[in-house]
């Protein structure tokens, strides 16, 4: 098991080693330490303000760390911005372009400030996405600068992609359009750093993920490892009534949804799952229904776990 | 259609509220000038002597062209010199403080997405025009009566209570005229960099039409909108007619930007936005020729535009020559030779006077390019091209350089509209080597309003605005200081105090160097600045 967690060099394509970012008095970024390794799909989670585009900006050289370790392909962020830049490609949060140039224009243009051409590839995206090329950026809603930017970014040839919210202004379709795009440049062994706050989307796609709250790291790690922090949603009917289920260790929430409570709506804990198994069955199950946990739930749970540390002490 | 103006004043209070400092900053600097002129005109020109000779200088075709005809009759007052003097002037900078005010609060706001998040609440349709038309009105009333209050209390020989109110009111209307038009231009275009363009190139227009027709027959004048209220004959007649054409014009205009903004969808203008290419062409490849291509139409205004002030001014060369030509006495005393030296030196001296306002346009032209590296950041052009292997220096460089070069060729055309235009219309012209002594003379002052402009945007980009202040000031202080008696060192505020009287003299070695030593080190302290600074 050892051997999986060894950091080497080659395989370390992101690396943040407890970054701080000062605004005057206002520190940004308190201590951001993860990384992101050849061939992965990290997810960079956390809510609005918490500090993801901070954290993204000083990747890019854009602005300048007050502390720490920043590195990509093992080079120094901001002094070597443009040669790192040489093989990142990536669309930011909020895209805006020049009123007077069409979407078409600044697709090319973004190719070849990286001295790369559009391909093929480029022409397939633009019809994936539905975009026309030839209306001027002004007349664009957020949508369509957002489907641009990563139309100009997903047909970039790169190491490492780093989308900044990208989906945010996608309809579900072109959402979908990109989480395939996305598990192509994976299987193709680039690398990804994804930031969202839309944590359906990081589920689906992420090997890890780093959750950052107000400037710090608090978790990072694959999926499967942070589900001990999170509970099953059980939407169950029964023939009897349900009473008495909220006696049970390990069930958190009930929420009866008939009066003559056969139905209702559980938050359970998995580890407690056999003995509320076993009480669900006693009362006859005629429907069941389980959703695994999302990321919300972790969230919710996490804040949960902490704000209950902070009233202990 | 009821309601459509709800909510007015909720928003007049809020853009009074966001515009304040800039309101102030106006009032300060242009009361400022207009009151201080007005409470040492006595003493300057208070000698029927003393206002002989200068009404004979501002009859000249020179000074016509730049402050307008002189019209009033013998006995000449001191008010009357005032009148003439301060109109044109004030007038011009009346239009620009309206011009940005009407733009900035109805299209950019549009452009912003600021008016659909104030659309979407219980405010009228025509609540944010209705607002702006307040504040335009606001503002031009409050400086209108500071102007008559200050020349009440300067009480100039000759003035009339009737000649100071009808001052006060020529200048603050022909402003509300132009705030106006810019509010229906702002309907037209369909966003603000447009609407600001087309407002700027037709008061240029105007202009232009008002100066030619001002030195050649000023019964045409007429047709010049913003000539009109030269022809009020302020302390002599007082006429009124022109105060309410001009008012008059900007109604008209007003009904029709209402009309418009009545009926028209939100983000869209009457000049609908064309598609273009799906393709970029070769220029865009790198981020030279990006800014080249976003640029384009602005550059080319500003050059063709100013190659067209540049032959205005001119194409009255040969009149101002005919001064001395066609004096009988002159003409006996002096010789041919000595008449056209004499008329040399009078283009030459003209040329000077031109070179401080070619000075200022050339550098305006520039700084603008320059100053949009700042915004292009804070609106988040930039924010991919700084994920692209392009290096800060070259980003900002393209920026810079660009804006330099514009400055540089702008300044080339104007004078070299004025000078060969110019000289067309002579019959001795002047020789070519004048034209290369004022464009050294003058382009490192250019410079140096231009290193600042780099220092600030790269280092320092929350300072630019004072660079306008330092501008603004610079011409006024050029031009207004022999008028209010400050010394000569007053005027050294600025480059525009040292270059000295070229091209009459050589222009003076070690201040050229020295200026562009200072562009020079400008320009590397604001690039090394904006590679050291978090990007906004």
């Amino acid at each position: 098991m050892y051997g999986i967690g060894v950091r080497t060099l080659e395989n370390q394509i992101v690396s943040l080693n407890k970054v701080e970012k000062n605004f005057g008095k206002f520190q940004a970024l308190k201590n951001v330490t993860f990384d992101v390794k050849k061939g992965e799909v990290v997810g960079f989670i956390g809510p609005n303000g918490s500090g993801k585009s901070t954290t993204i900006r000083i990747l890019l050289g854009m602005l300048k760390k007050s502390g720490g370790e920043a590195l990509i392909f093992g080079k120094d962020v901001w002094k070597d911005d443009t040669e790192v830049h040489k093989d990142i490609s990536y669309v930011p949060g909020d895209v805006y372009l020049w009123p007077n140039l069409t979407g078409g224009e600044i697709i090319d243009l973004l190719l070849r400030l990286n001295g790369q051409k559009r391909t093929k590839k480029t022409e397939e995206l633009i019809e994936k996405f539905q975009l026309d090329p030839k209306k001027k950026a002004r007349t664009y809603s957020k949508g369509n600068r957002q489907k641009i930017a990563l139309v100009a970014a997903l047909s970039q040839e790169a190491e490492l992609y780093i989308f900044d919210e990208p989906t945010s202004g996608l309809d579900p379709l072109n959402e979908k359009t990109f989480q395939e795009e996305v598990l192509k440049l994976k299987e193709a062994g680039k690398s990804i750093l994804l930031s969202s706050h839309i944590l359906s989307e990081v589920e689906k796609m992420c090997d890890r993920i780093a959750i950052i709250r107000e400037g710090v790291i608090i978790e990072t790690g694959d999926l499967a490892s942070m589900r001990h922090l999170t509970r099953m949603e059980i939407t169950v009917e029964t023939k009897t009534v349900l009473d008495g289920i909220n006696q049970i260790a390990g069930v958190h929430k009930v929420d009866f949804s008939d009066e003559t409570h056969q139905r209702a709506v559980l938050s359970v804990d998995r580890e407690q799952m056999t003995k509320i198994m076993g009480f669900l069955s006693e009362r006859q199950i005629v429907n069941l229904i389980s959703t695994p946990p999302t990321l919300e739930d972790l969230f919710m749970r996490y804040y949960e776990k902490q704000g209950a540390d902070s009233n202990e002490a | 259609m009821r309601h459509s103006g709800a909510k007015t004043v909720y928003l007049l209070r809020a853009n009074l509220k966001q515009n304040k400092i800039k309101h102030l900053i106006w009032i300060v600097i242009l009361v400022g000038v207009f009151a201080s002129a007005a409470t040492k005109f006595n003493v300057l020109f208070g000698t029927q002597t003393d206002i002989n000779a200068i009404v004979e200088t501002l009859k000249t075709p020179a000074m016509v062209s730049l402050f307008g005809e002189f019209s009033a009759t013998k006995p000449y007052t001191t008010a009357n010199v005032f009148a003439s003097e301060m109109l044109v002037f004030m007038g011009m900078f009346m239009v620009f403080m309206n011009i940005s005010l009407a733009i900035s609060n109805t299209r950019a706001e549009e452009d912003s997405g600021l008016l659909e998040m104030v659309r979407s609440r219980t405010v009228g349709r025509l609540a944010p025009t209705y607002a702006t038309v307040i504040e335009i009105l606001l503002l031009n009333g409050v400086m209108g009566i500071l102007y008559v209050v200050s020349l009440i209390v300067a009480d100039l020989n000759g003035a009339t209570m009737q000649g100071d109110i009808l001052l006060g009111v020529s200048v603050a209307s022909i402003g509300i005229m132009f705030g106006f038009i810019s509010l229906l231009l702002a309907q037209l275009a369909n966003n603000s960099r447009s609407a600001s363009f087309m407002s700027y190139g037709l008061y240029g227009f105007f202009y232009i039409v008002r100066m030619m027709t001002d030195v050649t027959n000023p019964e045409w004048t007429w047709l010049s909108p913003v000539g009109w209220i030269q022809k009020t004959a302020i302390y002599t007649h007082n006429y009124w007619l022109p105060v309410i054409l001009t008012l008059g014009l900007g109604l008209v205009c007003l009904l029709i930007a209402i009309k418009i903004v009545e009926t028209r969808d939100i983000g869209s203008g009457i000049l609908a936005a064309r598609n273009g290419k799906s393709k970029a062409g070769k220029l865009l490849s790198s981020p030279l020729g990006l800014v080249l291509s976003v640029e384009r139409n602005s550059i080319l205004g500003w050059i063709f535009g100013g190659f067209i002030l540049g032959a205005a001014y001119g194409s009255i060369f040969s009149t101002i020559g005919d001064i001395i030509g066609s004096n009988p006495t002159y003409r006996k005393i002096l010789g041919v030779t000595q008449i056209n030296a004499a008329n040399r030196e009078l283009i030459l001296n003209y040329l000077n006077m031109l070179g401080l306002f070619f000075v200022a346009i050339a550098a305006i032209s520039g700084l603008l390019i320059i100053f949009r590296l700042k915004s292009d950041d804070k609106k988040g052009y930039l924010e991919i091209l700084h994920s692209k292997s392009i290096s800060k220096t070259r980003l900002s460089l393209s920026y810079f350089g660009v804006g330099t070069i514009v400055s540089v060729v702008v300044f080339a055309g104007i004078l070299a509209g004025a000078f060969f235009i110019g000289n067309a219309t002579l019959d001795h012209p002047i020789a070519i080597n004048y034209f290369w002594e004022t464009m050294l003379g003058f382009l490192p002052a250019v410079l140096f309003f231009i290193g600042i402009g780099i220092f600030f945007t790269g280092a320092f980009p929350k300072l630019i605005n004072a660079l306008w202040i330092y501008l603004a000031t610079s011409i006024l202080v050029k031009m207004f200081g022999p008028l209010l008696n400050l010394s000569d060192e007053t005027a050294n505020i600025s480059p525009l105090g040292w270059v000295g009287k070229v091209p009459t003299e050589n222009a003076n070695n070690q201040v050229t160097i020295f200026l562009i030593a200072a562009f020079l080190i400008l320009t590397i302290l604001g690039i090394v600045g904006y590679n050291k600074r978090d990007l906004e």
